[in-house]
């Protein structure tokens, strides 16, 4: 239990230093603007088939500004020392790595779902009707994409061309997590119901849940050092 | 017959070519530390020497 | 003594390439339909095979160097897990010839070559990373860290990949599968023997590479502390 309320303790930090200087948000959510304008000139988007690869193009915007957002997660405690005080704080680093990845996957969320309406607009994709069912698996997509993304994070604060390695090292392992999200969003644009993809939906459930496990267990060596 | 023999070959030769520029690839790296291990012995030395 | 030993490895290895090269291209039986072609898989399958193997002792190299941050593990987590992206980059190039003359095309993202290839992203990424910290303690921690990530998730990307592609259409994988000839069976297993050979004889070179890059960084960082 006190681990929990550390590592939300954590998260209202993060967010309440987002909400305050508006660092990554604005930013990020530019960016997603301006990954959607260039997918654009790739296809002809009022196609038929855009719907085909609706679940493919909205995911990858996500996961390039989601890549923006977990660079500074870490990286943002790198000055005045801030992260050896949060070190050396009486939590566990299980809390800190918890605490990072909910702010992390709220804000990328929040993201997440002001670029939904745009999407819609531009690739006339009707995303309200399966809304539902498509909230869940923005979070548990979202969920095993920062888990990943905050464990790389800490793992790249101290490390030359950070913002570079970050993106390199995240995205070929969360490949399965942005795979069944991918496919899971396709089938839900196109009206589909859930039921034939349940698959999908528990390899992501089972992806969230070793993640998430496998970084409790090994953040504290990775902070510690 | 013939055809698929030369891919065969080409396949196969790839393979080798790459265990082989990565055994290079390691005597160039150990002979390069080696050089630098010999020079730093002797700034070591040198300086002990002062 | 020391010298002696050191060149059983390097023979025997030569000795069992020697023989693996006899058995799958005179004594293996001409596959019918795919023709000569199909003898690149005695290399190709055991190359994937020995890349896992030394991916797996790279993970338990490297849960070694964070248990006791002794370094001659994190020395062999590296050589390891380098002699693997040389093994996955060999099963990549040799899976793309055969690929040309039985299915047209360089490339195709089958759920097969689409792992390995995702497999041999995350390794260079773990190298790329290593070459990008300085302090070696720092180094071996967070090499260590991401190669446990990287392997436990090289089945579940598998598992997702293969999914993926029943959706969807895909060239037609084997036409002997199931049935596997018992003479090919038997070079196939007598290569991987030989590509294991080959791996631990690689894995000698590149731990003695390994250790004099340490020593190399350790007197550096006396000298120009100094």
């Amino acid at each position: 239990m006190n681990v929990l309320r550390a590592a939300f303790a954590i998260a209202l930090k993060d967010l309440r230093v987002e909400r305050r200087n508006r660092e990554v948000i604005n930013a990020a959510f530019s960016f997603a603007l301006v990954v959607l304008l260039l997918f654009s000139f790739t296809f002809d988007p009022s196609g038929e088939e855009t719907r085909e690869m609706s679940g493919g193009l909205l995911w990858l915007v996500f996961s390039f500004a989601g890549v923006l957002v977990l660079n500074r997660s870490f990286a943002r405690e790198t000055s005045n020392d801030c992260l050896d005080a949060l070190v050396a704080a009486p939590v566990p680093g299980a809390a800190i790595f918890l605490g990072k990845a909910l702010a992390n996957a709220l804000l990328l969320l929040v993201l997440e779902l002001a670029c939904l309406p745009v999407f819609g607009i531009f690739y006339n994709v009707r995303w309200q009707v399966n809304f539902g069912w498509l909230l869940v698996v923005f979070v548990l997509g979202t969920w095993g994409f920062t888990v990943i993304g905050t464990v790389f994070s800490a793992l790249t604060v101290n490390v030359r061309l950070r913002e570079l390695m970050l993106p390199l090292l995240v995205f070929p392992v969360t490949v399965p997590a942005l795979m069944a999200s991918v496919q899971l969003t396709t089938a839900l644009f196109s009206g589909q119901p859930i039921a034939p993809e349940l698959l999908w939906l528990r390899l992501l459930v089972g992806f969230d849940l070793i993640f998430t496990l496998l970084g409790v267990a090994l953040v504290e060596t990775l902070l510690v050092g | 017959m013939e055809e698929t023999l030369k891919w065969l070959w080409i396949g196969f030769s790839c393979a080798w070519v790459i265990h082989l520029l990565y055994v290079v690839s390691l005597g160039r790296r150990a002979k390069k530390l080696r050089d630098e291990l010999e020079s730093l012995k002797a700034m070591v030395e040198e300086r002990r020497g002062k | 003594m020391k010298s002696r030993s050191e060149w059983v490895l390097p023979v025997l290895t030569a000795a069992m390439l020697v023989a693996a090269l006899y058995l799958a291209f005179v004594w293996a039986p001409t596959e019918k339909t795919m023709g000569h072609v199909q003898r690149i898989f005695y290399f190709h399958v055991p190359s994937f095979f020995t890349a896992v193997v030394a991916f797996l002792v790279g993970m338990v190299a490297g849960i070694r160097f964070l248990m006791s941050r002794d370094f001659r593990f994190d020395e062999l987590a590296v050589s390891s897990n380098e002699i693997g992206v040389i093994f996955t980059s060999v099963n990549l190039v040799t899976g793309s010839v055969w690929a040309k003359p039985i299915w047209g095309v360089w490339w195709t993202w089958d759920a097969r070559l689409t792992s390995a290839f995702v497999l041999w992203l995350m390794y260079v990424g773990y190298l790329i990373l290593r070459r990008s910290v300085d302090e070696p303690g720092l180094r071996g921690v967070v090499a260590a860290v991401f190669s446990i990530f990287a392997f436990v998730d090289v089945p579940i990307v598998y598992m997702s990949i293969r999914w993926w592609r029943t959706q969807h259409p895909q060239p037609v994988m084997f036409s002997t599968e199931g049935t596997l000839d018992p003479q090919m069976c038997l070079v196939l297993y007598f290569c991987l023997l030989a590509m294991l050979v080959l791996y631990l004889c690689l894995l000698q070179i590149r731990r003695r590479v390994e250790r004099l890059r340490h020593e190399t960084e350790g007197l550096r960082r006396l000298v120009h502390s100094a």
